[in-house]
């Protein structure tokens, strides 16, 4: 059996605390691996604190941002729609405030790989065509590349993502919306 | 509660998330607009920060669209997201 729900409301504060914190956390990591050598030999060293801090500060904003909007958004337009299995329930338990407590990080990595590489399709036919247009000998190995690499980009992405959702929501708080159930099918 | 996200919804979410952007856009252009308006190129500045919000908008549109429908692809063949949910309270206003 499966219910569509209707994403109604999302917890702004809550959801933009913690990815402030994801967004603070790869911003250190791009910040060790691509950009301390530069500020190391400009004397920039403290840019390594700075960073960070930016990027936590941006996702937080947005993200509280975002959230308000679709908060004003979704009571006029209805919202964002889910089509949900919920294995050893009964139904959706009515209209109500959810706690993501835990995201399975294989099977988000699997998806979000090859939903980044068919996401590159469309960008990789539109290259070749514009290098046809060109007159240009189309570029099939750096397409490819493109391609593998998008994928490979978005499985460490959202494995390395959901990893650290699940380590920081029992600390600070998990994300919470609030979701109503619209229709029940059939299995 | 575990939750297995089978599907989203294709015009639904790409309608809702075109809002959004055109929404989101707005502060960026107002942010934009202050260093335009003091570089006294108004007439350019001002078409394009009119016509900026309304690309945000189809942008918004077409990649959801997109998106949405390559998930419910992707869903359907290998298994979408996964979640554990805990309810943690009654919501105000719905069908209970």
């Amino acid at each position: 059996m499966t219910t569509t729900v209707r994403i109604v409301r999302i917890s702004a504060f809550r959801t933009a605390r913690i990815l402030a914190l994801m967004w603070a956390m790869s911003g250190l990591v791009i910040a060790f691996f691509a950009q301390i050598p530069g500020w190391l030999r400009d004397g920039m060293g403290w840019m390594f604190v700075l960073y960070p801090l930016g990027y936590a500060l941006f996702g937080f904003l947005s993200t509280l941002l975002a959230a308000w909007a679709y908060n004003l958004i979704a009571p006029r337009l209805g919202g964002v729609e889910w089509t949900v299995r919920t294995p050893g329930e009964q139904d959706w338990p009515g209209r109500k405030l959810i706690r993501v407590a835990h995201v399975s990080k294989l099977p988000a990595a699997r998806v979000m790989g090859l939903f980044y590489l068919l996401m590159a399709v469309p960008i990789a036919v539109l290259s070749g065509v514009a290098d046809g247009l060109r007159a240009e000998p189309v570029e099939w190995g750096m397409l490819a590349l493109l391609g593998l690499g998008s994928a490979a980009f978005g499985f460490v992405l959202a494995f390395l993502g959901a990893w650290l959702y699940n380590g920081l929501a029992p600390r600070i708080g998990a994300i919470e919306f609030a979701v109503e159930p619209i229709r029940v099918s059939g299995s | 509660m575990n939750v297995h996200i089978v599907r989203v919804s294709v015009l639904q979410s790409a309608k809702v998330m075109a809002v959004l952007y055109f929404a989101m856009s707005i502060p960026l252009v107002l942010l934009i607009a202050i260093p335009a308006f003091l570089g006294k190129q108004a007439g350019t500045g001002l078409f394009m920060l009119v016509l900026m919000p309304v690309v945000y908008m189809v942008v918004g549109f077409l990649f959801s669209l997109l998106g949405a429908w390559i998930y419910n692809l992707i869903a359907a063949h290998i298994g979408g997201f996964d979640f554990v949910a805990a309810p943690v309270g009654d919501e105000q206003g719905g069908q209970a």
